[in-house]
């Protein structure tokens, strides 16, 4: 097991070089760092002395080790925005506000989808599977930009229950956090429901109902335990979903998390501040499939043999 | 004479609700004496399995809702059973060993709590040491190491020991056997019957045995019942019906059994294939496979009891004895 | 029942989708690209001060929305279309040839595809397309290059399964080249679980085209794209509901029908896939 965790690891470094090294690639040789850094007075002068200072007039591998040194020593650049902030340290700043809005999302997108997902499984065919799975078929297709919108004008504009964008207490968090989670929520709960029916109808709950168990002892005791090992599976995958609609949703609900920053350094091409975002994120995706490993080993006895 | 403990009156079920859906049993009726081992043999899809699950209400919904006709334990009738009463008929007083021990075991629960959760039910003190004793009986070595173990780390001889033993954990009257020797290696097969044999001497209790194998009904079955498309064509004590079958299709199925030593030396097969659920043959089920089928064979055959015991649904029964040579 | 029911009416609406995006256009009067200044933020026929002139009413430049939401079906359609088209056959391609090669070939390409499936994608795909700047192209490229690996995926597994199949060792040993193999026995036999997952990525497809329309880096405006009418519309949620409300249901509605295609042909041709669509 050990060896497959080391292998893991081992994996999950060379996803981030390789990573490190797309960005870079991107930013060097399809953006021009020296056009965003300089006025439109500059004159050619300037230029080369800032060519020479970037240390972009030496080989391209070259270029790369330095930038892997320095981000190993966490430097990663400056943005070059106005403010001109250390980008690391404008990353991490905002990593709190992501982190609670994924955390609060993926806590209630799991309690609510195991929750939904069980209740359609030993409710099969009646009327509240059906509204389960119209659930999860909208949330599977509502694309969250255009939810998010939808939810600001019926619960903060309409009925003016919550705020509409903006970070604050808790009832900043539900819209966002709802937009975010509805996807996810939706995959849960279909994915819960198809491995408890399977569960439901497998041999060992026969046996169980054989040994005369009452029926929310063989649901919860032998069903459910095996119904959640696919959630498990799906976690990084759940996770990765959310970062990836944080870029959205953060847009639509001015959240100020990394989402956000990352789409308007993207859109501000500023290059170190876009390095930087996308390799914590990326570190926190793998972060999150060890995460996912470990808890596999925990639930599945099976894995525990398996090298 | 003593009332039967089990008896099956007339049991059809259907595939739903509707009285005209294809039925996977039609019309089985029979009974067990306490104590008694009957052997319920028929190939795949005859129907055997539904019948065994039919005792405990554990068929899927859509069966129980096409389930009619009556299962009595004890004289009462199990159908009618409310979900309270028939959990204590489960496991307590009948019990079942099913067919895959790989995948009857919970895989994410250790054997010991799988095994505790059935004792727990019995009213036992000491559950460990109770636990112990119960892997003990069906001869696990190292009882108290195997407790903590899982499922996917034993063999499947170890498991469906393993399964037994729960099955026995609350001390059935009745232990309804759905084919547990088939997932099981030749060698262990024959060490499992022995096992059961010994159970079942040790527990007082009666079996139903659900096999498609003649060979295993010769080791330890009293009475024996075959089943064709959704019927029991005929029943008897075993001596009997392996001396003198008089059912073509008992015939052909004691003939395709190489194993028993009442097996001939030709093998005559079977022309053709069992009928499917919803497209069964309209009279005796068999009749399109039967060498002596006749027009007559379109109607529902008579049942008759030709010996003591031995009771049969057929229009041509074979009269000359079953060569035994 | 209910079942039957939803497949149909889930294909019925794909097949109006189809036949809007091809025809749609020519059958409407209204230019979804020149609007009139006088008719900005009309509102839709059912609603109070709407006209049957713009049923489903008009943008913040006078544009009409039903028109444009027609001429974004078509821009949808192409997108999912050239997409599929792209990253099916170089998915199928290298994951075909990975699984019946096999060997360390297989190994290194596999290992790619699980680093390709774990990085988090829509971030280089806003990266690429804010680099390279929005265009129909551009945003095919991204999308692409974000959803080969699953085809990839998929051929290998069905390839590996296929390739120890009797009818493929009896070409083999008369005497078929390899190529041949692969065209007339393994691409044949795996193309239906191709066909759910292309199925299945259409969904996925129209919503991130949507979100990158969205974002202002896909297809560009003055172009509708759903995805940025619903960008354009934000602005005037608080007026003008329908400018982002409408193109954003077709958006669902098309995703839905799509999904409960792809969930019956998954059913149907490949139950191991079952809640896979994760």
């Amino acid at each position: 097991m050990l060896k497959h965790l080391a292998g893991r690891l081992a994996e999950a470094l060379v996803a981030l070089v390789l990573m490190s090294l797309v960005i870079f690639l991107l930013s060097r040789v399809i953006g021009d760092p020296v056009a965003l850094l300089l006025s439109d007075s500059a004159t050619e002068a300037d230029r080369q002395l800032l060519i020479q200072q970037l240390g972009l007039d030496r080989p391209m591998w070259q270029q790369y080790f330095t930038f892997l040194g320095n981000a190993l020593q966490g430097d990663f650049g400056q943005s070059v925005t106005a403010g001109r902030e250390d980008a690391l340290e404008l990353v991490l700043s905002r990593l709190p506000a992501s982190l609670s809005l994924a955390g609060v999302a993926l806590a209630f997108t799991l309690v609510l989808g195991i929750l939904l997902g069980v209740l359609a499984a030993i409710t099969r065919g009646t009327l509240a599977d059906l509204a389960v799975r119209m659930l999860a078929l909208l949330g599977q297709s509502a694309p969250s930009f255009w939810l998010g919108i939808m939810l600001i004008y019926v619960f903060a504009v309409h009925l003016g229950w919550l705020p509409t964008s903006g970070f604050g207490g808790p009832a900043y968090y539900v819209l966002p956090a709802l937009t975010l989670g509805l996807f996810t929520l939706a995959a849960i709960t279909r994915l819960v429901r198809a491995s408890m029916l399977e569960a439901l109808s497998s041999e060992y709950v026969k046996l169980a109902r054989i040994k005369g168990l009452s029926e929310w002892s063989v649901v919860l005791r032998h069903a459910l335990g095996n119904s959640l090992i696919p959630v498990v599976t799906f976690m990084g995958t759940f996770f990765a979903t959310m970062i990836t609609g944080a870029v959205v949703v953060e847009t639509v609900f001015a959240w100020p998390g990394i989402g956000r920053l990352a789409y308007e350094s993207i859109m501000a091409r500023d290059f170190p501040v876009i390095q930087t975002v996308v390799l914590v994120i990326t570190a926190f995706f793998i972060l999150a499939n060890l995460i996912v490993d470990l808890l596999y080993l925990a639930i599945d006895p099976r894995m525990r043999a398996a090298g | 004479m003593t009332e039967p403990l089990l008896s099956i009156r007339d049991l059809t079920v259907r595939v739903g609700k509707h009285p005209e859906a294809p039925s996977i049993l039609d019309r089985v009726s029979l009974d067990l004496m306490p104590g008694e081992t009957l052997g319920l043999v028929g190939e795949s899809g005859s129907g055997k399995s539904t019948l065994g699950m039919s005792v405990l209400r554990l068929n899927s919904p859509r069966l129980a809702a096409g389930t009619t006709g009556q299962i009595l334990w004890q004289g009462r009738d199990v159908q009618k059973m409310s979900a309270r009463q028939l959990r204590r008929i489960r496991g307590e007083e009948i019990s079942m060993i099913l067919q895959d021990p790989m995948a009857s075991l919970n895989p994410v629960q250790s054997i010991g709590v799988q095994l505790r959760e059935a004792l727990r039910r019995s009213g036992k003190r000491n559950l460990s040491a109770a636990a112990e004793a119960a892997l003990a009986e069906v001869n696990i070595p190292s009882p108290a190491d195997r407790l903590r173990a899982y499922p996917h780390q034993m063999s499947g001889g170890m498991r469906q020991r393993i399964v037994s033993a729960i099955g026995l954990a609350q001390d059935p009257n009745l232990l309804i056997c759905d084919e547990p020797t088939t997932a099981l290696d030749a060698t262990i097969q024959y060490q499992f019957l022995e096992l059961l044999a010994a159970l079942r001497a040790a527990h007082d209790m009666a079996m139903l045995f659900i096999t498609h194998d003649f060979g295993v009904v010769a080791r330890i079955c009293d009475r024996v019942a075959v089943m064709y498309a959704g019927r029991i064509v005929e029943t008897g004590p075993v001596a009997e019906i392996f001396a003198r079958p008089a059912h073509p299709y008992t015939r052909a199925l004691l003939a395709s059994v190489p194993s028993t030593r009442h097996a001939p030396r030709r093998l005559p097969v079977i022309e053709g294939q069992p009928p499917a659920v919803g497209n069964r043959p309209r009279g005796c089920p068999f009749h399109p496979r039967c060498a002596a089928a006749t027009d007559q064979c379109q109607s529902v055959p008579p049942r008759a009891e030709i010996r003591p015991g031995h009771v049969l649904d057929c229009w041509h029964p074979q009269e000359i004895a079953h060569d035994p040579a | 029942m209910t079942r039957d029911l939803s497949f149909k009416l889930a294909l019925g609406l794909l097949v109006v989708f189809v036949l809007v995006a091809l025809f749609g256009p020519y059958l409407l009067e209204h230019d979804p690209l020149r609007g009139s200044l006088r008719a900005r933020l009309d509102p839709p026929a059912w609603a109070e001060g709407g006209s049957a002139e713009h049923l489903l009413g008009t943008d913040r430049l006078g544009r009409d929305v039903l028109a444009r939401i027609v001429q974004g079906a078509r821009i949808s359609l192409a997108v999912c279309l050239v997409v599929i088209a792209i990253a099916g056959s170089i998915g199928t391609a290298l994951g075909t040839f990975s699984g019946y090669v096999g060997g360390w070939v297989d190994r290194v390409l596999m290992r790619l595809v699980d680093l390709a499936l774990s990085l988090p994608v829509i971030l280089l795909a806003l990266l690429f397309a804010a680099v390279v700047g929005p265009s129909f192209l551009n945003i095919v490229i991204v999308i692409s290059m974000v959803l080969w690996s699953q085809y990839a995926r998929m051929s290998r597994g069905e390839t590996l399964r296929v390739k120890n199949e009797d009818y493929v060792d009896l070409a083999r040993t008369s005497g078929l080249g390899h190529v041949a193999i692969i065209f007339r026995h393994v691409l044949p036999n795996i193309a239906p679980s191709l066909i759910v997952v292309a199925t299945l990525q259409v969904g996925v497809v129209i919503v991130l085209e949507a979100s990158l329309s969205f974002l202002g880096v896909g297809v560009p405006p003055p172009n509708p794209s759903w995805g940025g009418m619903v960008a354009e519309g934000r602005s005037y949620i608080v007026t003008a509901w329908w400018v982002s409300a409408l193109p954003g249901i077709a958006i669902v509605l098309v995703v839905m029908a799509v999904n409960v295609v792809g969930d019956a042909l998954t059913d149907r041709i490949n139950p191991g896939l079952r809640g896979r669509g994760a």
